[in-house]
């Protein structure tokens, strides 16, 4: 796996977080307690001197894994985080798994016409997925949250479009450049909290966490950050292969972004 | 210890209510439950109402079954996820 310079990274994340909050009226961030969301909530931290100046989101469908629940309630209270805890359903949709498919999506469009966020911060990366590498710094989706992958802005020389479609908003993408072992690299330099999960016991952990009814664990025997970047150094298996939503049929995950999910 | 644990989940399947999960989730602690493991095994969840058929299995620290609980509360007609009441166990699904 290529390892980039984190300070690189974190610059650019920085600077990318800090003209979002510059440039739109009124930011939220999304957040999963996963390992990339806590990062990029960590460098919102360092961005703004420790203090996180937007509310961050938990679209919750009430299936979460205890131990998220526990580091979500301990981590908003030592961040001093202003955390919106979303309720999603769970029914049959025409794509994705029910319980984190397009039902998230119904739940957050809710959530932002209601608060009037017209940027929300996402801490998607490239690597992950193939249509997410399709995806730009800053990302405009349209009032019913469609996005079109096909129609982006070039974003040459930093220069990140800014430009809404009326009652639309922009998805912000700081952690686009990460690789997954930047972003364990990060988490070390950085000391950042995470959740406990992601680390070995009896031979098993979880390397990408979604809920409790689709998230399956990897045979791994790394049991702190250290053992996780050495791990990633060598493993063959793709990052979300425990993740049922993407097993589904193909370009599933494409659709379910073009229609606005996370 | 156990026993004691045992009944309360037998109360909490008749009343799985947000009363009867908090009067669940204080006992846990002390009831000597550590770990905890999901199933489900009728496949895709399709709505809420399929919490109703999955459970998780309660294990003390030496990881022995100690009781199963139902992992939704009602709330009114409805149903919701209720694995926030866990808080504090740790998974052994591994």
């Amino acid at each position: 796996m290529i390892q980039q310079d984190i300070n690189e990274l974190e610059e650019r994340s920085i600077f990318i977080i800090r003209e979002a909050k510059s440039k739109f009226k009124n930011v939220a961030a999304l957040w999963s307690m996963g390992k990339d969301s806590t990062t990029m909530i960590a460098l919102a931290r360092k961005a703004f001197l420790g203090k996180v100046p937007f509310p961050v989101i938990h679209i919750d469908n009430g299936i979460d894994f205890p131990e998220t629940y526990k580091f979500r309630a301990e981590l908003a209270k030592k961040w001093n985080l202003d955390l919106i805890v979303v309720e999603s359903e769970i029914k049959p949709e025409m794509s994705g798994f029910a319980c984190c498919g397009a039902n998230k999506t119904v739940a957050l469009k809710k959530l932002m016409e209601e608060r009037g966020f017209d940027a929300l911060i996402v801490s998607i990366r490239r690597d992950e997925h193939g249509i997410r590498a399709k995806e730009r710094y800053v990302s405009p989706r349209d009032r019913n949250f469609k996005w079109s992958y096909k129609d982006q802005p070039a974003e040459l020389w930093n220069d990140y479009s800014s430009s809404l479609d009326s009652k639309g908003h922009v998805r912000v993408h700081p952690l686009l450049d990460f690789n997954e072992i930047d972003i364990w690299n990060y988490i070390k330099k950085e000391k950042v909290p995470i959740n406990p999960l992601y680390f070995s016991r009896n031979g098993m952990r979880y390397r990408s966490l979604g809920c409790t009814h689709c998230t399956t664990a990897i045979k791994s025997n790394a049991r702190n950050v250290d053992d996780i970047i050495k791990e990633l150094g060598t493993t063959t298996t793709e990052e979300r292969a425990g993740r049922d939503q993407d097993k589904e049929k193909e370009y599933v995950m494409q659709k379910l972004r073009s229609l606005g999910y996370m | 210890m156990a026993e004691n644990a045992k009944t309360l989940a037998e109360a909490l399947w008749k009343n799985p209510t947000t009363k009867g999960w908090e009067a669940f989730s204080g006992s846990l602690a002390k009831g000597g439950i550590k770990y905890y493991k999901i199933f489900y095994e009728k496949g895709k969840l399709a709505n809420k109402e399929d919490l109703r058929y999955s459970y998780a299995e309660l294990y003390d620290s030496k990881e022995k079954a100690v009781c199963k609980v139902p992992i939704f509360r009602k709330d009114g007609a409805k149903i919701k996820g209720a694995t926030i009441y866990l808080s504090g166990l740790l998974n052994i699904n591994k």
